[in-house]
């Protein structure tokens, strides 16, 4: 009876570290990092570049952060700096890419930071 | 089961799995970079640092204060948990440093049942371990005694 409980103990172990070391299907998407409307580089806990444009108010669109540090780092979308009005929060990536699929927003300046490191900060400007 | 948390092999892995767990989330919130999460884990590294040496050094002075790194370890760890549930954010990783940091108070819950007998024991040791220094009314120095 021990040996199957110590194994159940170590299978669930394994499993939640595996879940744990990839990045999960769910907060991706299909989209090719290359085709996507914007990319952002995380770099040295800081985002470049600092204003991304997209052109595609009242339209979904897709942006590709490119994460070159060790730690990890996401993106998500203020209304403002104040962050009183969450529109959007990526999945945490480690150490590679990963492309958000973001509602539409209307045209306008929103402010965007990493959810874990609130010093790193940009502007998204969505243009009609 | 109270026999067998009192002896010292119990007691040797009661601590190596707090120490263990304490290295784990220090790990864990190092690697997340940033001023705050840096300090927190530099925090836990040293906690552990002094529950190994609450538990292996001989000394009297340091067995009599041996109250002190399970207090700092439980209020630091209680405060961080609280403060993650506050700011956030929510990730698997945070996720899983919080299940660990929840070990830790679990772990050493029962190892001050171990020590102490229970948590009014190690009040008790840890009213004794200071009354010498402090001007203590004698009704609170007989309690510790």
């Amino acid at each position: 009876m021990k040996p199957i409980r110590f194994s159940l103990i170590a299978l669930a172990l394994v499993m939640t570290l595996a879940a744990c070391g990839s990045t999960s299907a769910d907060g991706g998407s299909t989209v090719d990092p290359a085709d996507a409307d914007a990319t952002v580089t995380a770099a040295d806990m800081a985002f470049a570049p600092g204003t991304v444009t997209v052109a595609s108010a009242g339209e979904a669109f897709s942006v590709a952060l490119v994460n070159e540090d060790s730690m990890p780092h996401n993106i998500a979308i203020y209304t403002d700096s104040s962050k009183s009005e969450k529109l959007f929060e990526g999945e945490m990536v480690t150490g590679g890419t990963i492309v958000y699929d973001i509602p539409a927003l209307e045209a306008g300046e929103y402010f965007f930071e990493c959810s874990l490191h609130p010093n790193m900060t940009g502007t998204l400007i969505i243009e009609g | 089961m109270t026999q067998v948390l009192r002896t010292r092999a119990a007691g040797a892995v009661l601590t190596a799995a707090i120490v263990g767990l304490t290295l784990a989330t220090a790990y864990i919130h190092l690697g997340l970079g940033g001023l705050l999460f840096t300090l927190n884990g530099l925090g836990y590294a040293g906690l552990a640092g002094l529950i190994v040496v609450g538990a292996a050094a001989p000394m009297p002075i340091i067995q009599r204060f041996s109250w002190f790194p399970r207090v700092a370890l439980a209020g630091y760890t209680a405060m961080t948990i609280a403060g993650y549930l506050v700011m956030g954010p929510y990730f698997s990783l945070g996720f899983i440093a919080k299940g660990i940091e929840v070990g830790i108070l679990t772990l050493l819950a029962v190892d001050v049942v171990r020590v102490y007998g229970s948590p009014m024991g190690l009040v008790r040791a840890a009213v004794a371990s200071v009354a010498p220094f402090l001007p203590l009314p004698q009704r609170v120095r007989a309690l510790a005694a």
